[in-house]
């Protein structure tokens, strides 16, 4: 890991502590400028979480002067490196309605996905932080807005599943590498159209931007949706061909402590399918006929080795696109 | 943001320096004139848009002249040769006009692609050395295109797209207005847009006629168009209604001296903060979707110069991420 220094703020000599709690924030957050042996340079759960919660509040403040930031910090939004206070920094709009966290305190990364409303829109909002040393310096925000290409159903999203705040019993847990092996193959698995290695739950579901995108029989009317299937089924329908290349796959934050996994990445396809034929011998013709890519933030919540849910940010992006990172 | 306009001037002409001492060489001893400084003239240029558009249609990079280095982007993303429309192209239409500037071996293109029926309003950029193509830039504005509702996401789409005589008319020689003039018009178009305070750094023909993706968008004849649509290209930007473009960003210029035409590649960026503008004549307006979040236009845009004033515009436009830089452009900051 390389060392950064950070810029310090006045904010660290101000800060007069209130409680026990607001005393613990004002630590983790202003380290000393020094080595000092006597202070806690770890950063757990509730440290990287007021992170996150920090820079949301700042997104909404439009105002990111009390951030402790690295000198050198990097932001990018949508795959595009942008100033901090430029984009969502200066049309975010008010408070997070819905919220989810993910934690990696070996990594020194943590992630958000949430709602918050932009010009009193809602969109769907990930953030994924790095923090060295009590200082941020990595900041990556995709914003998915409600607009032409997107599928984007923020109002939909009210109260997340418990089940991603919930902790895995020590002895129900897997090694990192193992979940991150357990997230890739549901990746490998819609690239080669079948789903007999992944370790689904059969009682796993899928958000997508809002979306219930499995076992929704609601949308599921029309004979040929895949909706209506589990996470399971619908892959081995070979109804994902289209999706031709998962690509950079950013398994940016292990949270080992519940079960959790968050995976950035680009669901490229590059149309030339023009029709295809199913597992069961339909053939779908294509809708889309230009090549196109999503820009994906995908979270998996495992448990005993087996995936429970998934719920992802989905967004349009231009094919072939980079991430930034 | 002037500082960055400056910046962005000095790219261009960084690049055109570039581009202007780059020797043709079977040529060069011969006939060191700056005019003969090209290997390859109006009809060659053309003739590797055809070649390209051929190769396209037949999903094959080899049946065009390049470079072994040869770089391709589309929609603002580099990627190999062969891939994105070289794989789902279905040939093209009818639709073609042709800007040449054989002085920096550069031909911009407006065209309009098909995949699989699905029609696309089109615009390219190449760029020939030595008789090998080595820069392919194109926008392909999908009909599915992303983006916010109403805003790259107009309704005209291809099937507007006619011939226009003017685009392939040359000016007699007495008309003409020098390469740096025909830049300066275009990029003040772009400077008027991005500080829109309603004083023009361009002058417009009183004919001046826009079109954006097959849609026309200032000097509408049709009496159904929106107001702002049937005002002329002048009387728009005098009001300075335009505020929420906040940068007219990394502009480039391909230059045509013979149909005074200039072939701009450039980014619109809105950074979704302007929600109210003071027009000149002092009314306020509320500025509400699709500006109220950060997004940008990837776009291409032709000009035709008559007599020294912008007579007619035709861009080619799609929505990217906010301050996506372009590949093509080393510091966009």
């Amino acid at each position: 890991m390389r060392i950064r220094r950070r810029i310090l703020g006045l904010a660290a000599v101000l800060i007069v502590a209130a409680s026990a709690a607001q005393m613990a924030r004002a630590q983790a957050t202003n380290p000393p400028a020094d080595y000092d042996p006597n202070f806690n340079y770890d950063c757990d759960r509730a440290c990287l979480n007021g992170f996150l919660d920090q820079v949301i509040a700042a997104m909404a403040a439009h105002d990111s002067s009390s951030l402790p930031l690295a000198r050198d910090v990097k932001y990018t939004e949508n795959g595009q490196l942008l100033k901090i206070g430029d984009g969502f920094w200066a049309t975010a709009s008010g408070s997070p309605t819905y919220k989810i966290y993910a934690d990696d305190p070996q990594a020194g990364q943590a992630m958000f996905m949430g709602v918050l409303p932009e010009n009193g829109a809602p969109v769907i909002l990930c953030v994924r932080l790095k923090v060295e040393l009590h200082s941020i310096t990595e900041i990556e925000a995709i914003v998915a807005r409600k607009e032409a290409g997107s599928i984007a159903r923020p109002e939909n999203l009210v109260t997340p599943n418990p089940i991603f705040a919930e902790t895995v019993p020590p002895a129900q847990r897997r090694s990192r590498q193992n979940m991150i092996a357990i997230a890739n193959s549901y990746f490998n698995a819609i690239e080669k159209g079948h789903a007999s290695f992944v370790p689904f739950d059969a009682n796993c579901n899928r958000i997508e931007s809002g979306v219930q995108t499995t076992n929704n029989t609601a949308l599921a009317a029309n004979p040929d949706s895949v909706l209506g299937m589990g996470c399971a089924d619908q892959i081995k329908t070979r109804n994902f061909q289209p999706d031709t290349l998962i690509r950079d796959r950013r398994f940016a934050v292990i949270d080992e402590e519940r079960g959790l996994v968050f995976v950035l990445g680009f669901f490229d396809h590059d149309a030339t399918l023009r029709s295809f034929t199913l597992a069961d011998g339909r053939t779908v013709k294509q809708t889309r006929t230009g090549p196109w890519t999503w820009e994906i933030a995908e979270m998996f919540k495992i448990q005993e080795g087996k995936i429970m849910r998934v719920e992802a940010l989905v967004n349009t992006g231009i094919y072939g696109m980079k991430s930034g990172w | 943001m002037r500082r960055v306009y400056v910046v962005a001037g000095a790219v261009a002409l960084l690049i055109f320096g570039k581009f202007a001492v780059q020797p043709a060489k079977a040529e060069a001893a011969a006939t060191p004139s700056p005019a003969a400084a090209s290997a390859c003239d109006r009809a060659c240029l053309n003739g590797f848009v055809d070649q390209y558009m051929a190769a396209v249609a037949a999903h094959d990079p080899s049946k065009l002249p390049h470079s072994a280095n040869a770089r391709y982007t589309e929609n603002n993303v580099e990627m190999k040769l062969g891939e994105g429309l070289w794989q789902t192209s279905d040939g093209w239409g009818s639709y073609k006009v042709y800007i040449d500037d054989p002085q920096t071996g550069q031909v911009g293109f407006l065209g309009v692609s098909n995949e699989d029926t699905h029609l696309s309003v089109f615009a390219a950029r190449l760029k020939v050395v030595d008789k090998k193509v080595t820069e392919i830039e194109v926008i392909v504005a999908r009909p599915d295109r992303p983006g916010p509702a109403g805003s790259g996401n107009l309704t005209g789409g291809p099937d507007n797209l006619k011939d226009k005589p003017l685009f392939s008319e040359d000016e007699p020689a007495s008309e003409r207005v020098s390469r740096e003039k025909l830049i300066a018009l275009a990029d003040g178009y772009f400077s008027t847009i991005q500080q829109n305070t309603g004083k023009l750094f361009t002058t417009f023909d009183p004919d001046c006629q826009r079109m954006e993706n097959g849609t026309v968008t200032a000097n509408n004849p049709d009496p159904k168009a929106g107001a702002v649509q049937r005002m002329g290209c002048q009387a728009q930007l005098e009001t300075g209604m335009l505020k929420m473009v906040t940068r007219c960003r990394d502009r480039r210029f391909v230059v045509d001296e013979q149909r005074q035409m200039v072939f701009a590649a450039t980014f619109f960026d809105h950074n979704g903060t302007v929600r109210k503008n003071t027009l000149v004549d002092g009314t306020v307006r509320t500025i509400g979707a699709p500006f109220d979040r950060p997004y940008t236009f990837l776009i291409f845009e032709l000009f035709k110069i008559k007599d020294g004033k912008i007579r007619q515009i035709e861009a080619v436009l799609n929505t990217v991420p906010y301050y996506m830089p372009s590949p093509w452009v080393k510091a966009s900051k």
